[in-house]
């Protein structure tokens, strides 16, 4: 364990006093380093063996919902106090308040404790994890034509103090594997894709072998040569589980997002105790299980990451919150105040989101739909908050023809009403697990990393949107 | 230290290092982000930004790294990383450096970004909140409205030419305004953006235009799944466009990760498919002197009139094509140079948007698309969408929760009509056209 804070009580405490200075009613300092290295082998080259340096420190000042916000790269003390000192120009009048003093930083408690910090990790065994993955999706197949395999580690130090008394520092560590596969027969091309990555150190590694990534991958690719062109139109889901989880994402999670219920722009705003999903339905944001991508220690506002219960047995629990937002509607964070990099101010972010498994066996919710399509892995989506309307893509599709998996289909897109889409859940598996690879959430022009997860569940209805009318 | 002899100095100290080849951009600039809600001020960012990046070549093995700390500490350390990157990694015969000339200056830097107080900013972004509000009285909620600017300057060095530079200014103003009709909640956004702040659209046209498109799709359903003619207008057209240009990456080329792969001389298009990535348009947000790696920028057409004509490439993937790069470098804030578009679009054609629709028979004008789905390696194209459905020629109703689907290459070889109405969103552009027919699936 590794920690160190970035900044010394004085700055912060000269940088708080200059954010408040012309009245604001809080201020934040978050200062962050954060070491990225990336390696891609691509054409059977080492394409990028890069190394970025982030550093930098953002300051905060709110007066009631107004924000004013500042970063500055680099963390020399002048340019930090200048920063806090624009913040701090969105509180034109009101009564100045002193910040709460700042004592000694303490040290985020470790929900993941990763064994192999990146920069531990020598460069050429970077590039050696991308080499062997690209070396062991090629001699899957003859027909696979191009492998594009890249690791991506972040080494990140945090410290976030505000004026009310907090003063915290953290250490995060996010390693993922990317491997995409391109295999060609008669003039076709397709590609297979497999994603590995959590909040853990380069051990995860020994869970995941590189090679096997890429054999999967491989054969992903392969499989898809075959496919035939997806259906439209309306029919029975089964979806697969771990990644599947992004149905959740998209169809309720954007929709908890404190922001969107503070401005009562979500579907779900002021729904609190009504049923919006099926009584087999609990879903859950956790950002402290170790290890997972989207788990983290403290928030990018210094709050603790914890377990929140969006929706138990169908009925609307409770919703994601920031501070900043939290504040104004009288709620308590829940640890969802994150943001890209310094260059950003938070917002109400998800962690990892999933649903509670069930009783069904796969075999069963497989068996008991007699024409349908069966989603084994999922690729992004995208919801739009007002309509509820949200989509996601299949990257691993099959027809399901009297109880049995059918031929593999093409990509296609799976549309759906989150208001909807949860209460036609009627089949829950006993299969739950959490997706190995995770995502990359985007909101407002920032990317998070995210951790998704559920069981193999079946959607009695939903808008399949392939080409085959 | 001043940003030339800055990047000059990195230069000198990576040869010193044993580079063979080397260079290094540095960015630095200022942006300015208000946001507005409900009549009053959400949040105002005014920050400064700045970063190195250098590219260290050992026998044509490439090594990188980028900082945004301009300590002389942190300055070794990137040299050493890049340097110790470029000694792990593997030759690649393609990469390198290549020299430049001085180039030619392009109207790209508007004063009116220093010159314009904060408070008038601010009251661009309110008067655009404002018209979404007076626009109907069914616009009862917003995500807000924003102003934003970005200025930014850019100073290349290598060990092969003369430093070069230019600065560059950007303006955006967006409105996000929520329709409401018995529980019903619709959501509409239009933005404009430009190197110049006079060239914005107006904030009252801004605000009304995104009002419109949010009242446009109240009482939306989804209709039967059925084949029909697809019309785009310019603001998803953008986003087909991008997906043609993702096509004609020289890089996805080499990999085979594109339809368009060996496919130079064919006729893949209608006549009216003449897609061109310029990088010289006056006053353009795309426009620069020079790309990521010095290359002047330029014209070129890709696909002209229906036949693939031209990818476009970086130094490194025109060398792998036995091509010259069309100026198309771009890197990230902190990522090696790849292909990007400069101002990539579709040539428009001469029929207004009315005429265009008044033309379709049965069919949809696309109004937004949602998320992902569209895979450019078999050009298979499955997207969410929402829109206005046309009988005889006429817009009857909204639709949404139908996702439109087809392949990129059959789609190229159906555009049966463009329109006259080129609009730009950020580096793309797209005017209104029309896909013969793709399936809908619906109810």
């Amino acid at each position: 364990m590794k920690q160190e804070s970035l900044l010394d009580p004085g700055i912060v405490r000269q940088s708080l006093n200059a954010a408040l200075a012309q009245g604001a009613d809080f201020a934040e300092v978050y200062a962050e380093r954060r070491v990225t290295d990336t390696v891609r082998v691509e054409e059977q080259v080492v394409r990028e063996a890069s190394r970025g340096l982030l550093l930098g420190v953002g300051i905060r000042a709110l007066n009631g919902e107004e924000i004013g916000y500042a970063y500055t790269d680099g963390i020399d003390p002048k340019a930090i106090v200048e920063a806090a000192k624009v913040a701090g120009q969105i509180a034109k009048q009101g009564k100045s308040i002193h910040p709460i003093e700042v004592g000694k930083v303490s040290f985020a408690e470790l929900r993941s404790r990763p064994r192999i910090y990146p920069p531990d990790f020598e460069g050429a065994k970077k590039i050696e994890i991308a080499r062997s993955a690209d070396d062991a999706a090629r001699s899957t197949d003859r027909r696979i034509r191009e492998v594009l395999a890249a690791v991506i580690d972040s080494d990140k130090i945090i410290t976030v103090a505000n004026s009310e008394g907090t003063f915290v520092t953290d250490h995060q560590v996010v390693i993922s594997l990317r491997i995409i596969v391109i295999a060609e027969q008669n003039g076709l091309r397709q590609r297979g894709m497999k994603v590995v990555s959590g909040s853990i150190g380069y051990e995860i590694f020994d869970e995941h072998d590189p090679r096997s990534c890429a054999t999967e991958a491989a054969h992903q690719a392969i499989r898809l040569l075959e496919a035939q062109e997806a259906p439209a139109g309306k029919m029975t889901l089964v979806l697969g589980s771990g990644r599947g989880g992004v149905l959740l994402h998209e169809a309720i999670g954007h929709g908890f997002e404190g922001d969107f219920i503070r401005k009562r722009t979500s579907i779900f705003a002021g729904k609190i105790g009504q049923q919006v999903a099926s009584e087999l339905c609990t879903i859950i944001d956790d950002g402290s299980i170790p290890g997972l991508r989207g788990t983290i220690n403290i928030d990018d506002e210094g709050t603790l990451s914890q377990r929140t219960i969006l929706v138990e047995n169908g009925i609307l629990k409770s919703f994601l919150y920031d501070r900043l937002n939290a504040r104004l509607v009288d709620a308590r964070p829940t640890g969802n105040g994150r943001r890209q990099s310094y260059r950003f101010m938070p917002t109400v972010r998800m962690t990892n989101t999933f649903m509670l498994g069930g009783s069904s066996a796969v075999d069963e919710i497989i068996g008991s739909v007699k024409k349908g399509f069966y989603a084994k892995r999922i690729g992004g989506g995208q919801v739009d908050i007002a309509s509820g309307n949200f989509v996601f893509e299949v990257i691993e599709g099959y027809l399901i023809e009297n109880g049995k998996v059918g031929p593999p289909v093409r990509g296609a897109n799976l549309i759906g009403n989150g208001a909807e889409i949860l209460k036609k859940i009627d089949m829950v598996g006993n299969d739950f697990a959490f997706d190995t690879g995770g995502g990359t959430c985007g909101k407002a022009g920032q990317l998070i990393p995210v951790g998704n997860g559920i069981p193999t569940v079946r959607i009695s209805e939903i808008t399949v949107g392939g080409t085959k009318a | 230290m001043d940003k030339v002899d800055l990047a000059t100095s990195i230069v000198k100290k990576a040869k010193l290092r044993g580079a063979d080849e080397c260079d290094c951009l540095i960015e630095m600039g200022t942006e300015i982000d208000i946001k507005v809600r409900k009549g009053e001020i959400e949040s105002i960012e005014q920050s400064n930004f700045c970063g190195i990046g250098i590219r260290f070549f050992i026998n044509r093995s490439l090594g990188f790294s980028f900082t945004t700390d301009f300590s002389e500490a942190a300055i070794h350390d990137a040299i050493e990383q890049a340097r110790a990157f470029a000694i792990n990694g593997s030759p690649d015969p393609a990469s390198g450096i290549e020299s430049y000339a001085k180039p030619e200056a392009l109207e790209i830097y508007d004063s009116k970004i220093d010159d314009t107080p904060l408070a008038k900013k601010i009251d661009m972004a309110l008067a655009c909140e404002q018209a979404a509000y007076d626009f109907d009285s069914r616009i009862k909620n917003t995500y807000g409205a924003s102003y934003s600017d970005h200025k930014v300057t850019i100073v290349l060095a290598s060990d092969k030419s003369e430093p070069i530079g230019y600065s560059a200014t950007r303006f955006d103003l967006t409105c996000v305004p929520v329709a409401e009709q018995n529980g019903e909640k619709r959501m509409g956004m239009w933005l404009s953006t430009e190197r110049f702040l006079d060239e914005l659209e107006p904030p009252p046209v801004v605000g009304s235009t995104a009002a419109q498109r949010a009242i446009q799709m109240l009482g939306a359903r989804p209709i039967k799944t059925q084949k029909a003619s697809v019309a785009f207008d310019p603001r998803t057209g953008a986003e087909v466009v991008e997906n043609i240009f993702a096509s004609v990456n020289g890089e996805n080329i080499l990999k085979g990760m594109s339809f368009l792969k060996d496919r130079r001389g064919q006729k893949v298009g209608t006549n009216l498919a003449t897609f061109v990535d310029d990088g010289k348009l006056p006053r353009r947000v795309g426009s620069r002197p020079f790309d990521a790696e010095g290359i002047p920028t330029r014209r070129t057409i890709c696909i002209d009139k229906g036949i693939v004509k031209s990818y476009l490439y970086d130094v490194r993937s025109a060398r792998k094509a036995g091509a010259r790069s069309t100026g198309n470098a771009r890197r990230g804030s902190s990522s090696i140079p790849s292909v990007g578009a400069n101002n990539f679009y579709l040539i428009p054609g001469k029929a207004s948007r009315d005429e265009i629709i008044a033309n379709i028979g049965n069919g949809i004008l696309i109004t937004n698309l949602l998320g992902f789905g569209v895979n450019i390696t078999t050009g298979d194209f499955s997207r969410g969408a929402e829109g206005l459905w046309i009988n005889n020629g006429r817009i009857i109703k909204p639709v949404d929760g139908i996702t439109i689907a087809g392949n990129l290459l059959k789609m190229l070889s159906d555009i049966e009509a463009v329109g006259s109405d080129l609009r730009f969103f950020g580096r793309i552009g797209s005017p209104t056209f029309v896909i013969t027919e793709m399936t809908i699936a619906g109810d």
